[in-house]
C-alpha cells in the first residue's frame, strides 16, 4: 500500500520535474526583459501596457496561435517544453511593454518564418487551403441538388428511368440464355403463385 | 427493384461529365498540394534571416558575467554557434569548432551561446572537453536564440563583418562544411 501511494506521488510530481527549466534564469526582471531588436524589428510599441490576468489572459491567447518550434503541431500555450515556455515569456513580456498581437506575431515571424503561425496567412498560395473546401462544398452541394431533382423529375414524370427500361435486360438475356431462362421461370412461379393467392 | 435500379447515374452507363469535371477541379489542387508538401525534405528549415543584420544580444560572459553584445564582437567575421552540454550533437561538432578557432581565430571570432544550460555543467563541460577556445555566452531565457529563430541546438550562424547574417547551418556541422562557411567569411581565402 505504502509503495502504491509513493508510485501515485511519483506520477503526481512527474509533470512538475518536466516544467522545470534546464537553462539559467534571471528572476523577474529578466522575465519581463525584451529580446534583442525588438523595436528595430516591429517599431515602437502600438498597443496597451498590460499587467496582472489582462496580461496573462492575452499572453495565452497569442501563444495559442504559435506553433512550438520542437513539437508536432502543439502551440506554445500548449507545449511543456522549455523552448515553449522560453518563448511565452517573451511574448509575455513584449505585451506587457505595449506591443500588440500583429507586432509580437511580426517579431517571430522574422526569426523562424511564417512556419511559426498555427493558421497560415491568407494570401498567396495559401489561398487555397481556404477556397479548396468551399469549392468543394458547394461542388458537392450542386451535386446532389442535381441528382434530387433528376430523380424528382423521374418520379413526377411516372416514367420509368432510363436504367430501368427493358432494353438493357433484354440485351442482357440475348447475351445470357442461362439468365433469360432463369427469369422466365422465375416469372412464371411469381404468376402461379398470384393466382394461387387469389 | 433493387437500390440501383432507382439511381440514373450509377445503373444507367456511369457517372456524367459534370461530376467529372467538378471531381477533377476539386481533387486536382488537393493532389498538387499534396505533391508539394510530399515532395519537401522536412530536415531543410527555412532561414528567414539570411542575408539579414544578425539580431543584436546583449549576454553574460560564462567566465565573468560581463555583458558582451554584437558590437563588442564586431569588427571581425562572427562564427556563432548555439549549443548545450545536454546535447548529444554538440558534443560531436564540438571538436570541429575547437580547432576551426584555433586554425582561423586570427580572422574570423568564434563565439558560443549556451541554449538551456546551467553554468556550473557549462564550465565542467568545457574542461572535460578541450577548455575554452573561444569566448562563451549564457543565453538567459534564449532571447538571443528567440531572436535567431533556433529551433533547437546545436545551430550554427555564419555572420559577415558588416553584421549580416550569410548562412546558418542546422545540426552538428561537419568540418568541410565548416572550413567551407569560414573560407566564404574570410573572403574565400583558405
Amino acid at each position: 500500500m505504502r509503495l502504491l501511494l509513493v508510485l501515485m506521488a511519483l506520477l503526481v510530481a512527474t509533470p512538475v520535474f518536466a516544467q522545470e527549466d534546464r537553462g539559467e534564469q534571471g528572476g523577474e526582471d529578466a522575465e519581463l526583459a525584451l529580446g534583442p531588436d525588438v523595436e528595430s524589428t516591429v517599431g515602437p510599441p502600438a498597443g496597451p501596457v498590460l499587467t496582472g490576468e489582462a496580461l496573462d489572459l492575452r499572453t495565452d491567447t497569442l501563444s495559442e496561435v504559435m506553433r512550438c518550434p520542437v513539437c508536432q503541431g502543439l502551440s506554445i500555450n500548449d507545449s511543456p517544453s522549455e523552448s515553449a515556455r522560453n518563448m511565452k515569456r517573451q511574448v509575455r513580456a513584449m505585451i506587457a511593454a505595449g506591443y500588440d498581437d500583429d507586432q509580437v506575431l511580426l517579431y517571430f515571424e522574422t526569426a523562424y518564418g511564417e512556419f511559426i503561425r498555427m493558421v497560415p496567412k491568407a494570401k498567396g498560395f495559401n489561398l487555397l487551403v481556404w477556397i479548396i473546401p468551399v469549392v468543394g462544398l458547394l461542388g458537392g452541394l450542386w451535386l446532389v441538388m442535381g441528382t434530387v431533382r433528376r430523380r424528382e423529375d423521374v418520379a413526377s414524370s411516372g416514367a420509368l428511368p432510363p436504367s430501368a427500361k427493358q432494353k438493357p435486360r433484354e440485351s442482357e438475356d440475348t447475351l445470357d440464355p442461362f439468365l433469360a431462362q432463369v427469369r422466365a421461370e422465375l416469372g412464371a412461379a411469381a404468376a402461379s403463385e398470384e393466382l394461387d393467392r387469389e | 427493384m433493387s437500390g440501383f435500379d432507382d439511381f440514373p447515374d450509377a445503373a444507367g452507363g456511369g457517372i456524367s461529365a459534370k461530376a467529372v469535371l467538378v471531381g477533377l477541379a476539386v481533387v486536382s489542387p488537393l493532389i498538387l498540394i499534396l505533391a508539394l508538401g510530399f515532395g519537401r525534405d522536412p530536415n531543410v528549415m527555412d532561414k528567414p534571416l539570411n542575408g539579414k543584420q544578425a539580431p543584436d544580444f546583449e549576454l553574460p560572459r560564462l567566465v565573468d558575467g560581463k555583458l558582451t553584445g554584437l558590437d563588442d564582437l564586431k569588427g571581425k567575421p562572427l562564427v556563432v554557434n548555439f549549443w548545450a552540454t545536454w546535447c548529444r550533437p554538440c558534443a560531436q561538432e564540438h571538436p570541429n569548432l575547437v580547432q576551426a578557432a584555433r586554425q582561423w581565430g586570427e580572422d574570423v571570432q568564434f563565439v558560443g551561446i549556451v541554449y538551456q544550460d546551467k553554468n556550473e555543467a557549462v564550465n565542467a563541460w568545457l574542461d572535460r572537453n578541450g577548455g575554452k577556445a573561444y569566448p562563451t555566452l549564457i543565453d538567459i531565457n534564449a532571447k538571443a536564440a528567440i531572436a535567431y529563430g533556433v529551433y533547437g541546438v546545436p545551430e550554427t550562424y555564419f555572420i559577415g563583418a558588416d553584421g549580416v547574417i550569410r548562412d546558418k547551418h542546422v545540426g552538428p556541422i561537419p568540418w568541410p562544411v565548416l572550413a567551407e562557411q569560414v573560407r566564404k567569411l574570410r573572403g574565400g581565402a583558405s
